[in-house]
């Protein structure tokens, strides 16, 4: 009699959604985007990358593998024919690495980081809050909570991932999922700074992609 | 010569006057220009002090300081336009010496024209002193040409002379002279017009003499001689003038497009922060701005309240913005005072505030959107292609670009640029680099643009598959000669660097080690980084 009582409650708590729940992952399956790893799936608190949300990358230096773990949902992205669009990547996207990692170059658009700041905000806005876009993926020289504010409500308006990059110590910012990326050798390792998602403060997974 | 209004009215001309003619389909609905001209603008614009004092407008001619206009009084006291200023000195006594500002007068004129802009879309500025509408498109909404004139003269007062005819020239020409005429068919034109002086007509000052000379004194007389002997003896100009008077001519005005801002501003009678009064007051604003983009039939994507502070000790003046925006535009202003509230509330206002300021700077038309009339959810959907159109206009063409694999051996060039199609993305590629590329080779996600070297201090044994010899490109000058690896830095990035085989840098390097092996001067040769396992 008291088993079925509690597992009624669990039923009635889990229909909730504006019930926040800790660590658990009351999460439906059109909120995330496989990331390609099952470990990292496994790991991430919504069960792959925020499909609606924006995700900040922070690594201490370019290549550890910030990008690295995003290819298996760029290719998937693209193959599906959504388009991606890289703004101020600090360096050149690699179009071999890329076509042989399995994306449609035909899909990427870049936008060089020679743009000016405002312009940068504009269009990180305006691409993530097209309904037709697939993914986007930002690199900004400096940035300030208010702009991410408005990205992040751009991305869960038009129900777009988009993901933020930085390179260096990382400062508040309300992103809804903060991670951190370093690399040893070929180990990649993942931390949570923060998550909205579930409380998953400071866990960490590691990576082995050659 | 001028024609009774009422009479015209009457007589159901102008119903003609803005219909096609029956009898020929073809024929244009006439014209009808309305030419308001105001003689005292540059007197109203010098916004004297005491208007019951004599009051002389001044210009700069050559150095020399000249009446341009004057008040009535000073008029009245033998006061000419232009005259020296000194003369006028000598004819008025305490006269209230205004330097003219053709600025200032052009501001005026706009704000003229905003009085009357809501009777026609075409209507154009020829400053200093003259509006022109056309009004033919206007007649039926108003009530018929007389309503417009009369509301036009009933707005301005004694201030403009206003006249109608179908030729903006003629308009012009007829207010110019004092002429408060209404000539409603071209060919009442020649003879409303017969009697103006040559000496007004915008002419050269040497052809109106020659005109003269002739004993040709008016409009008339010109028309009383032979077309083809006129344009033979005073040139093709004044011919072609003629015909723009009689609308036989096509004459195009510039049209003005004013650009629209709103700007209000409330007063508050006590300094108070209190922000429910502010709260009221902003809810005023907005309600005067709905007002306006009604009247413009425009919308807005954002507002700009300025909140202006006074302190009484120091007289130092300040002010806080606030702004609110929206992503979509809107014709309803007041959909931002929940915006408004929420972040007056989160403000600290610690002096009181004097007055409240809402502008709008930029007010969309209205026909920029359109709806999909079966399909109301798409509406915000515009396409990909649109927008990529909408990012390259901002950006210019150069910001934005896709990218594609080249084939080339060597890295740097193994890849290109390629412009972003706004309509279909297919696009046909080069070629596939997957031709070239052979088995167990990485690349890096990233490329540096231009090699750098790096410090590399220890040096890790390496696999097989980390290494790579790439050499090519002898035929058109960029032959690289370089030894590839990965490897992992201290800081944990994962780099593809080289070693410059072909510089001479290398060479000595590796010389010099060999031969001075036990040396401090130990030349090293240098890693160059190319790329990042991103």
């Amino acid at each position: 009699m008291t088993n079925e009582t509690s597992i009624s409650l669990e039923d009635l708590v889990k229909d909730h959604s504006m019930l926040w729940r800790g660590s658990k992952k009351n999460i439906s399956s059109d909120q995330f985007l496989k990331t390609g790893y099952a470990e990292l799936d496994q790991f991430l608190p919504t069960g792959g990358w925020p499909s609606d949300s924006l995700t900040e990358i922070i690594v201490d230096h370019w290549g550890n593998g910030e990008l690295q773990v995003l290819l298996p949902l760029l290719m998937k992205i693209s193959q599906n024919a959504f388009p991606i669009v890289f703004i101020a990547p600090p360096h050149i996207p690699y179009a071999p690495a890329l076509e042989s990692a399995g994306i449609l170059l035909d899909k990427l658009i870049i936008i060089d980081d020679e743009i000016n700041t405002n312009d940068l905000w504009w269009v990180a806005e305006k691409t993530l809050r097209h309904p037709e876009c697939g993914a986007v993926l930002i690199w900004p020289k400096n940035q300030n909570p208010q702009h991410i504010r408005r990205l992040q409500l751009a991305a869960s308006t038009a129900r777009n991932p988009g993901f933020l990059f930085r390179c260096g110590a990382p400062t508040q910012s309300p992103a809804p999922l903060r991670l951190k990326l370093s690399r040893s050798m070929d180990d990649i390792t993942i931390r949570i700074l923060k998550s909205r998602f579930g409380w998953q403060q400071n866990r960490s997974i590691s990576l082995h992609l050659p | 010569m001028n024609l009774n209004l009422s009479q015209a009215v009457r007589n159901n001309e102008v119903v003609s006057a803005s219909k096609p003619n029956k009898s020929h389909p073809t024929a244009r609905p006439t014209a009808l220009w309305i030419c308001i001209y105001f003689p005292a603008i540059s007197l109203d614009a010098a916004s004297a002090k005491n208007p019951d004092l004599p009051i002389l407008v001044v210009e700069n001619i050559k150095d020399r300081q000249v009446v341009y206009t004057a008040s009535t009084t000073a008029l009245d006291q033998g006061v000419m336009s232009g005259m020296p200023l000194n003369a006028a000195y000598a004819l008025c006594h305490k006269p209230e010496i205004i330097l003219r500002s053709i600025a200032k007068e052009t501001t005026l004129l706009k704000q003229y024209a905003e009085l009357i802009s809501h009777y026609t879309p075409t209507y154009s500025l020829s400053p200093p002193d003259t509006l022109l509408l056309e009004v033919s498109g206007s007649v039926k909404l108003f009530g018929g040409i007389s309503a417009i004139y009369q509301s036009i003269k009933n707005t301005f007062n004694v201030s403009a002379v206003i006249s109608l005819s179908p030729s903006p020239s003629a308009s012009r020409l007829l207010a110019h002279t004092g002429h408060e005429s209404v000539v409603l068919h071209p060919h009442q034109l020649k003879k409303s017009l017969s009697t103006i002086k040559i000496a007004h007509i915008d002419l050269h000052k040497k052809m109106k003499m020659q005109l003269s000379k002739c004993g040709i004194h008016t409009l008339g007389d010109l028309w009383r001689l032979p077309r083809p002997d006129l344009g033979r003896r005073f040139g093709i100009d004044l011919v072609r003038m003629m015909d723009k008077l009689l609308a036989a001519e096509p004459d195009p005005q510039t049209a003005t497009v004013p650009k629209l801002t709103f700007s209000k501003e409330i007063i508050l009678s006590t300094h108070n922060n209190d922000k429910a009064i502010l709260c009221l007051a902003a809810e005023e604003l907005l309600t005067m701005a709905q007002h306006f983009l009604k009247q413009h039939s425009s919308m807005m994507e954002k507002v700009s309240f300025k909140l202006r502070h006074e302190k009484y000790n120091d007289h130092e003046r300040s002010s806080t913005e606030v702004l609110a925006r929206s992503q979509k535009a809107s014709h309803d202003p007041r959909r931002f005072l929940p915006q408004f509230t929420e972040q007056l509330a989160q403000l600290n206002l610690a002096q009181p505030v004097s007055s409240i300021c809402l502008t709008i700077d930029e007010v969309i038309p209205s026909s920029r959107f359109s709806d999909d009339l079966f399909n109301p959810e798409k509406k915000d959907n515009q396409d990909w292609g649109h927008l990529m159109d909408v990012i390259k206009s901002r950006l210019g063409n150069h910001l934005l670009y896709g990218i594609q694999p080249f084939p080339d051996h060597r890295p740097e060039l193994a890849w290109k640029q390629r412009t972003v199609q706004s309509g279909s993305t297919k696009q046909p590629c080069l070629g596939k680099a997957k031709e070239i590329k052979q088995v167990g080779q990485k690349r890096p996600l990233w490329l540096v643009r231009k090699p750098g070297k790096i410090e590399v201090k220890i040096f890790q044994p390496a696999s097989i598959h980390d290494v790579e010899r790439i050499q090519s490109g002898w035929w058109d000058q960029q032959n690289i000669r370089r030894d590839y690896q990965i490897i992992h830095l201290d800081n944990g990035a994962k780099v593809w660097a080289y070693l410059d085989l072909s510089s001479r840098d290398f060479f000595n390097g590796v010389r010099g080690w060999s031969r001075t092996k036990n040396t401090v001067r130990q030349k090293q040769s240098h890693w160059y980084l190319h790329g990042l396992f991103g």
